[in-house]
């Protein structure tokens, strides 16, 4: 008897420890560490923090999260990306970097999972915001997390009571700004026509929108009005000029200090009620207006296409890193953090560029974010992309910038100016790998 | 043998460590100076391009210029107003001194970088505490060809207590006797402060002088929250400028070439700078 019990529990016990595991094991990913490397923007942070539970929870990965704010997380990637460190699995990107990462090796083209993956339909995104985050020469190497197209802001109340229909060129809106900082009831309560940033970091996007405007694209084919399908200059470098001295001539309409103005204190200025228009990155000023303190100015408060010019666009995706043992995993993740319940998800909680079409038409969002959504929509479908050569970095930081602030604040003319930004960028195309004939 | 070989066994760790973390990086970069080089592309030998497009660039004329201005107004005014106060907060102060002493060293604790962010929010055009101070409105200090000399004045707040401590600590070891030495044969306080105080607290000057002098010529910290060198590279120092080319342009060719001919500027100056205030204050 002793001898069946003591037999009896050997065999349950070997069928147990047969068995727990192929319970456990049921998750496809049990076992598996995702390293990402997020970016420090709250809206798409908070959204990778999300997820660690949830994909533990769904797939069984568990998510070891780096984060960098944007001025130090492209050459924080390519440090790691060029040792080789195998020190990240996915990596959440601004889509400029692209090229820098597609062409160095250090990102790898997921066309191969697309096409193989019956479960994964890119039709659910915005096409810009597919096309933007992120392909390059004809392979697709991130998946769309966060689209943004830049917007104005209006004050409905001043338009309304001074009868200005929204702006729809550079004149219509240079009579409102100037018929607002003429009007000597507004120059009492210290309110200006219009609040634009000119320092270095934000100010260089006014101009060339202005010339994405008036540039022909009929001319010649060219993703950004800079270089042609073989990146050789192709800039129409009157155009480029007069919309130069346009935002040259500008700085006079504007409030004193525009000069040192980046984000905050355009948001800043604009909701403490002294402008009657901004154009700024919209999702955050968006969030700040539904901050029930402002709740009154948030009623007063119009969205538009920008006036002025082709909105910029500001798209991050998510890539699947070279050096990663667990691509699959990787796939995985980043399919589904661009889901279109997921799209929702964090544009609702969170405040993250939608990248999917369905939640720019989900009805729960039309009350509180109806107009907003509209404007953005025909912002993207308009939106340019400065381009993803592997030397964009030079581009918005470096001299490039540097010059065309000059130019802003008068230091230099525009004539002079836009003569030494394209000397400027043939350098910055020819340290790409793209002599210039 | 043994013995006097040993010597040379002991001294090979540190040898070694010097070598590996201070000597070959020093020729690594030197020799990254004749390539054109950036992170993820591959090197590309260029000879003397990178120090010959560096004499040709305005950026770094200008950025050299700034850094001049910088940090000769910089720290002239931190050392006459270090000296000022150290001279002040050396008398009998009764019970306030030693509050008024330790609340001065405090903007010296601070990071720079939130130094900036905090000077940035004070000369906000509209709602600054600047303008407020001033009673204008709409002044924008960094937003125009006068920005550089804010920059000066946010440095000269956190950086005048360092030059405060160290000249006071050098006020309170002069010997009393000699003071009052001077007194017995009559001097007034301005022939005192002239002929006995100042000479005995050169050596201190020098010092902070130096440290100062060294810090401030490699600026980036500040400005890159304060101005991030604008308006237009009104403000771009050279350390800024060696930043931006290495660590957003990439370009660590041409960052490192202006590195190499920086440091051997600054090595030459701050040479003969000690050597001349040495000789001037027979410090040695």
């Amino acid at each position: 008897m002793k001898r069946i019990i003591v037999l009896s529990l050997i065999v349950v016990s070997v069928l147990l420890i047969a068995i727990v595991p192929a319970f456990a094991a049921e998750k496809r990913f049990d076992g598996v560490t995702l390293k990402v490397f997020a970016n420090s923007h709250d809206p798409m942070l908070k959204a990778v923090k999300w997820s660690i539970p949830v994909v533990k929870e769904k797939f069984g990965i568990d998510i070891l999260m780096d984060e960098a704010p944007y001025g130090t997380q492209f050459d924080k990637a390519m440090s790691a990306f060029v040792a080789h460190t195998g020190q990240y699995d996915v990596i959440v990107g601004a889509h400029q970097w692209t090229g820098a990462w597609a062409d160095g090796g250090y990102v790898i083209p997921l066309d191969d999972y697309i096409k193989n993956d019956p479960e994964f339909d890119p039709s659910i995104y915005v096409e810009k915001a597919y096309q933007i985050n992120s392909e390059w020469k004809g392979k697709q190497y991130a998946l769309p997390f966060n689209m943004e197209g830049r917007l104005m802001f209006y004050r409905k109340d001043i338009f309304e009571k001074e009868g200005f229909k929204v702006p729809t060129n550079r004149d219509e809106w240079l009579n409102i700004v100037q018929s607002i900082n003429n009007n000597p009831e507004y120059k009492e309560k210290g309110i200006w026509g219009a609040v634009y940033m000119y320092a270095t970091e934000q100010g260089i996007s006014y101009p060339f929108e202005t010339y994405f405007q008036m540039f022909d694209w009929n001319s010649v084919k060219t993703e950004n009005g800079f270089w042609d399908e073989n990146f050789q200059i192709c800039i129409d470098k009157p155009k480029m000029v007069e919309a130069f001295q346009y935002w040259q001539d500008r700085l006079n309409d504007m409030p004193p200090g525009v000069e040192s103005y980046n984000l905050p204190e355009a948001y800043q200025f604009y909701l403490d009620g002294k402008a009657a228009m901004t154009e700024v990155w919209p999702l955050t000023l968006y969030g700040m207006l539904l901050d029930p303190a402002n709740a009154d100015l948030r009623a007063k408060t119009g969205t538009a296409d920008i006036a002025i010019g082709y909105p910029m666009s500001g798209g991050w995706g998510i890539f699947i890193c070279a050096d990663s043992k667990i691509q699959d995993a990787a796939w995985e993740y980043i399919k589904f953090m661009t889901n279109a319940e997921n799209d929702l998800y964090f544009f609702k909680e969170f405040g993250k560029g939608p990248s999917v079409k369905a939640t720019y038409t989900d009805e729960s969002l039309k009350e509180t974010y109806g107009d907003w959504l509209e404007g953005q929509s025909e912002a993207i479908s308009k939106a340019v992309s400065y381009g993803k050569i592997a030397t964009m970095s030079e581009f918005y930081g470096g001299n490039f910038a540097v010059i065309t602030n000059q130019i802003m604040t008068g230091k230099l003319s525009a004539e002079e100016g836009v003569d030494k930004l394209i000397e400027e960028l043939k350098g910055i195309l020819e340290r790409a790998g793209y002599p210039q004939k | 043998m043994i013995e006097k070989r040993l010597k040379y066994y002991l001294i090979l760790p540190a040898l070694i460590i010097f070598l590996g973390l201070a000597i070959y990086p020093l020729f690594f970069a030197l020799r990254g100076s004749f390539f054109i080089w950036r992170y993820g592309m591959s090197a590309q030998f260029v000879g003397l391009k990178n120090y010959i497009d560096l004499f040709k660039s305005s950026f770094a004329w200008n950025a050299l210029q700034n850094t001049i201005v910088y940090v000769v107004l910089a720290v002239f005014l931190e050392l006459i107003i270090g000296l000022a106060l150290a001279v002040l907060m050396n008398r009998e102060l009764g019970f306030f001194r030693p509050i008024v002493r330790t609340a001065l060293t405090i903007p010296m604790f601070v990071s720079p970088i939130v130094v900036g962010i905090i000077w940035r929010m004070i000369y906000n055009p509209h709602y600054g505490l600047f303008n407020w101070i001033l009673g204008t409105r709409g002044f924008a200090p960094t937003g125009n060809e006068y920005a550089l000399f804010f920059v000066v004045l946010a440095d000269v707040w956190q950086w005048t207590p360092f030059m405060y401590v160290i000249i006071l600590a050098a006020l309170q070891s002069i010997p009393p006797e000699i003071l009052e030495a001077g007194e017995i044969d009559g001097t007034t306080g301005w022939q005192k402060f002239i002929h006995i105080t100042l000479p005995s607290i050169s050596y201190a000057i020098v010092i902070a002088l130096t440290l100062r002098f060294m810090d401030a010529t490699k600026a980036l910290d500040l400005i890159y929250t304060l101005t991030y060198g604008g308006p237009g590279g009104g403000t771009e120092t050279i350390g800024f400028l060696i930043f931006r080319t290495a660590f957003n342009d990439l370009n660590i060719g041409s960052a490192t070439s202006f590195a190499i001919i920086f440091t051997v500027v600054m090595g030459i100056l701050i040479t003969r700078f000690l050597g001349w205030l040495n000789r001037r204050f027979e410090i040695v």
